[in-house]
């Protein structure tokens, strides 16, 4: 209906300039009939004579022209009709202009690369910010501009649209390249968005949709195409040309081996650092360097130990890793409190186009020791129940005045979060003694990062615990009501088969001797657990019931994690606990689960534009500061009882809580943007193909939309019709002088002027 | 040094006002180098007689005289004639046309300056009037310098003004103001601020034919802007009267060649109307019309063994007269 209305609309529009346009002819063909020159004349019956015998040939003649002349002003209307010519119009002033430019500004991490212009050392965001800046100052008075901005995550810079080039200016004077990859279907959707809810959108003739871009690899993706295809429908789609590609070298991570250093009073650690070194745009050839990795203690950043590798790029290798084990000495470590405290290891490169990405950071927690509470009951003197058997694997050597695991019992009964304050670890073994309370406990201990491992007790029913500990913990697992034992009172074998029972991830360590570990294994009863649900892991299983059973399973729960064995610690229940895997099998799981659950809640991780959720652990923070610079993150609390950085977070760096202590916020660059090819103008057109409507623009000209505006957009009419109306004003010119009779000897018959038209020379 | 001849150019004529000294002017040009009279008359007197010079006609030696004397003389003779001519202008509306800015609609009525129309119409430029009067005043004053009768005629589509014949002394002064009057009676003045007044031969030569009562040499000015058929029908009633006549058509150098470009209203001199066109498109139908009736002209004019002149307003009077008289002149002493 609407389209129908404009259609009527535009068409009453053109119907009247049509006729306005052959009226003017008519009536300077009628007027210049009445500005004859008078003459007295006495041959008048010669005049009359010859006037009788060509009266019809003139007429016909004089209506000849008119048509002529009718027809030129109707081509030139319909060709001034076509939008590009009323841009052309527009230009020159000679028609309102009230366009909308809705500018889309790149300020991903390439447009940070450094590049060479006239002027001297530049980046590109500066150059891209210039020419937005030239787009802007073209706008007319009239003219109203938007401007987004489109690193992750996109959004706005001057919206909604304004009239004041001053204010945008100024925006876009104030914009910094940011560190996230380009999101520029996310720009394109906020500007779709707008334009669809503003009430004032002009039609689509006179929106300019501007994306000033360094237009690398990541700019025009799949969903990128679909959103400039979809907006221009709505706009002018106008791209500035690429800049040249650029070589860069990044570091593009930096893995240790450990999240989580233990280290006792008078020791020194040793890390593993793994840093990946990538390089974009050559190579072709062969290149080297030298990677540079330090240890610094946080938040002071004292520097604890450093060290410098080599790298290099082979031909045609792009990507290449570095491995290096950086060593602390125990002197340098004095500083650090028996509480803990935090490391920074930094990995650098030398300096190249883009700096933002020469650098990797992990951040690593420092223990004295790590704290482990048993829940079980205080035991009998000289029996060696389940939490005996834990102490005994988890402290080998009981000599040791500071062991390195500090395992404390703790009653079920009296179990809360005032007594799991500090706890890293919690196992479990006799369950049947945890209230409700303390399962509400021990559910919040683990999501908040904690490790909890279930051991069923040797000599009750699950039926009291098993439901409380799913429920608490949320896990859709069903532990078997009675335990089972084998039918004919022999054994089960724990799978050794790799292909049945993979070694679990956590256990990558033991990975080598995981088989021969696993083989000695025997299950003589256990619980059976008929559903795990598909988050499960199932560490290791028994052959059992025609088929391979959970054995030992674990599920990530919130920032923590927890395992069940269904088997009691309980050589009536299986031999685990006299068997050699028993102590590594705990010492593994405890430090990969804690490596884990450090990550993922006191040491949490981020990429430059990401919308950072943090863990429990970091109720009550407010702010967070960027060691060594002036970056604040405000955090805010979520609707879901949790906590998240109040922006999503740019500056990559190392962020700590004013206050409270043992929690870090890494933010690094996103790697995969700072690729800084580009894409060439061919490769863009292909890309673009799918867009029907687009052009590049040139940001050096006068009014950089004027060839948008001319050059073939709207009815792509605009060009031939004038050149059919130049044809048609020719041909005017040469009917009108040969009905004009107006010829002498000397000058050239008509056939002879069309031939010096066509051919510019004689005949 | 300029000859007498050319001050026989219209543009010099045309500045000389009165008509009687334009027609002295005229014909002491005309009779620079002329020995003998154009008008061969019925009958001689002897007057004297005068030596012979080289280049006088040997057919008027007295050879009596050489007898007795042994000397060449010519006899020289008092011209006796009883030849009457009768000028016939044409004072109708279209010979007002006068090249240049006379092409302009007046506006009927109004003066300029305290002026009549007249005197700025004169002053507009050199009208086909001006030279028929020039070329009727030039004839008579020859005829009268040889003793004949000269009358006139002014017509248009009937006779306006008659100058019964005489060879009286004040005979050519009468002739001569009766042309320098303003043809164009502002009685007759129309919308077009001229007179409407077609011509009409057939009519006036039947008028003239019946007021000559012997024979005469009828010399007919006009653009003849009429009829072929009207001039064939008054020209055969005088041949039947042994009338002798010249044909001098007078046209203007535009009626010729019809040389204008661009739109324009042409505007009859004699009632025809108004008709708007471009000249360029129909100047060769034009011509082609005017050739065919000059053509016509000149042919009924032959029949009747009548000469025929056509005078371009915008040529010099002296060369096309004087050539013309010559040729009549050694055609009437051929015949006789």
């Amino acid at each position: 209906m609407i389209v129908s209305m404009v259609t009527l609309a535009v068409g009453a529009e053109l119907a009247l300039a049509g006729a306005a346009a052959t009226a003017i002819p008519i009536a300077i063909h009628l007027l210049s009939r009445h500005r004859r020159t008078p003459r007295l004349w006495g041959a008048m019956r010669f005049v009359l004579e010859a006037y009788r015998k060509h009266k019809h040939r003139l007429q016909l003649e004089r209506w000849l022209l008119l048509a002529v002349r009718c027809l030129i002003l109707i081509v030139l209307g319909l060709a001034l009709w076509d939008p590009g010519f009323k841009a052309v119009a527009s230009a020159l002033g000679m028609a309102g202009q009230d366009r909308l430019l809705c500018l889309v500004i790149d300020d991903a991490l390439s447009t940070r690369a450094a590049v060479q212009d006239m002027d001297g050392q530049t980046t590109r965001f500066e150059q891209l910010r210039a020419r937005s800046i030239k787009m802007v100052a073209a706008l007319h008075g009239t003219d109203r501009v938007a401007i987004w901005r489109s690193a992750r995550p996109a959004g706005e810079v001057r919206v909604p649209a304004v009239f004041d080039r001053d204010a945008a200016i100024k925006a876009l004077e104030s914009m910094r390249p940011r560190h996230a990859r380009p999101q520029i279907e996310q720009a394109l959707q906020r500007v779709e968005r707008y334009l669809d809810q503003a009430k004032d959108t002009p039609p689509r003739e006179r929106v300019l949709l501007a994306v000033v871009s360094d237009l690398g690899p990541m700019s025009l993706d799949e969903a990128g195409v679909g959103a400039l295809k979809s907006l221009s429908e709505k706009a002018r789609v106008l791209l500035t040309p690429p800049p040249a590609g650029a070589v860069n070298t990044q570091v593009r991570s930096l893995e240790t081996s450990n999240h989580l250093l233990v280290a006792g009073p008078g020791r020194g650690v040793s890390m593993d650092a793994r840093a990946t070194l990538r390089r974009f745009g050559e190579a072709s050839t062969e290149s080297s360097g030298l990677l540079r990795l330090e240890a610094r203690l946080l938040p002071n950043g004292k520097p604890l130990a450093t060290l410098s590798r080599p790298y290099r790029f082979a031909v045609g290798q792009s990507e290449t890793a570095v491995n290096a084990q950086l060593p602390v000495t125990p002197g340098a470590l004095a500083e650090v409190p028996d509480a803990g405290g935090m490391l920074e290891v930094v990995a650098t490169i030398p300096g190249d186009t883009l700096e933002a990405d020469n650098i990797a950071r992990a951040v690593l927690e420092l223990r004295r020791h790590v704290r482990v509470a048993l829940v079980a009951g205080a035991g009998s003197p000289g029996v060696l129940d389940g939490a005996k058997w834990l102490t005994l694997a988890l402290q080998p050597d009981s000599d040791e005045r500071n062991p390195l695991l500090d395992v404390r019992r703790v009653a079920g009964a009296s179990l809360d979060s005032g007594t799991l304050t500090g706890i890293d670890v919690v196992c479990v073994t006799e369950p049947n003694t945890v209230t409700d309370q303390g399962w509400e406990s021990l559910a919040r201990f683990t999501k908040n990062g904690g490790v909890l491992w279930v051991f069923p007790p040797s000599a009750t029913s699950p039926s009291t615990w098993a439901g409380q500990y799913a429920r608490a913990l949320a896990l859709p697992w069903e532990v078997a009501l009675e335990s089972q034992s084998h039918e004919d009172g022999g054994d089960w074998v724990v799978t050794t088969d790799p292909a049945a029972t993979p070694v679990p991830e956590e256990l990558g360590a033991l990975a080598g001797d995981w088989q021969a570990l696993l083989s000695p294994l025997r299950v003589s009863r256990r619980l059976n657990l008929s559903s795990t649900g598909p988050d499960a892991r199932v560490w290791m299983s028994v052959e059992a019931d025609g088929g391979a059973r959970p054995w030992v399973v674990g599920q990530k729960v919130g920032h923590g994690y927890t395992l069940l064995s269904l088997s009691a610690l309980d050589v009536a229940w299986s031999n685990l606990t006299t068997k050699p895997v028993f102590v590594p099998l705990l010492h593994e799981a405890v430090s990969s689960l804690l490596n884990r659950s450090v990550v993922g809640n006191r040491d949490v991780s981020a990429t430059s534009g990401d919308g950072v959720e943090l863990g429990g652990a970091w109720l009550g923070v407010e702010s967070l500061k960027a060691v060594g610079g002036d970056e604040t993150l405000w955090l805010v609390r979520t609707p879901e009882g949790g906590v998240r950085v109040r922006e999503a977070v740019d500056e990559p760096g190392v962020y700590l809580p004013l206050a409270t202590g043992g929690l870090s916020l890494t933010v690094s660059v996103d790697a995969d943007a700072g690729d800084t090819r580009t894409l060439s103008r061919e490769e863009v057109e292909r890309r673009l193909s799918p867009v029907a409507d687009w052009r590049w623009v040139d940001t050096d000209a006068t009014d950089p939309f004027a060839e948008a505006q001319t050059a073939g957009l709207g009815l792509r009419m605009g060009w031939p019709l004038l050149w059919l109306t130049l044809a048609l004003v020719l041909l005017e010119t040469l009917l009108a002088k040969w009905f004009s009779h107006a010829r002498d000897p000397n000058r050239p018959s008509i056939r002879a002027s069309i031939w010096r038209v066509l051919h510019g020379g004689g005949e | 040094m300029p000859t007498t001849t050319d001050y026989l150019d219209p543009r010099t004529l045309a500045s000389i006002s009165p008509l009687e000294l334009r027609a002295r002017f005229i014909v002491e040009g005309l009779m620079t180098g002329m020995h003998r009279s154009p008008y061969q008359g019925y009958s001689v007197e002897f007057a004297q007689h005068r030596q012979y010079a080289p280049g006088d006609d040997i057919r008027h030696l007295d050879w009596k005289v050489f007898a007795r004397t042994d000397k060449l003389y010519l006899k020289q003779y008092q011209k006796e004639t009883n030849l009457d001519l009768v000028l016939l202008v044409d004072v109708s509306g279209s010979m007002a046309y006068g090249g240049g800015p006379s092409r302009r609609v007046p506006t009927p009525g109004k003066t300029e300056g305290g002026r009549s129309e007249r005197d700025n119409a004169r002053e507009r430029g050199w009208r086909k009037f001006d030279h028929a009067a020039s070329v009727a005043a030039a004839l008579a004053y020859l005829a009268i310098q040889q003793q004949d009768r000269v009358g006139l005629v002014t017509f248009d589509d009937h006779i306006r003004s008659t100058v019964k014949a005489s060879n009286s002394r004040g005979q050519w002064r009468t002739v001569v103001e009766h042309l320098g009057v303003e043809p164009l009676d502002p009685a007759a003045v129309g919308d077009t601020g001229f007179a409407e007044r077609k011509t009409d031969l057939s009519k006036l030569l039947d008028q003239v034919n019946a007021k000559l009562s012997q024979r005469s040499l009828i010399v007919l000015v006009s653009d003849l802007f009429d009829d072929p058929a009207s001039l064939d029908r008054g020209l055969a009633r005088l041949s039947h009267r042994r009338h002798d006549v010249i044909v001098m058509q007078v046209l203007d150098h535009d009626e010729l060649e019809f040389p204008f470009r661009g739109p324009s209203q042409f505007v009859g001199l004699e009632a025809e109307g108004k008709v708007n066109l471009d000249p360029s498109a129909l100047r060769k139908a034009y011509l082609e019309s005017l050739q065919a009736h000059l053509r016509e002209v000149e042919r009924i004019a032959q029949r009747y063994r009548f000469d025929y002149l056509l005078l371009d307003s915008s040529q010099s009077l002296g060369p096309p007269l004087s050539h013309f008289l010559a040729r009549r002149g050694a055609m009437t002493t051929a015949t006789a």
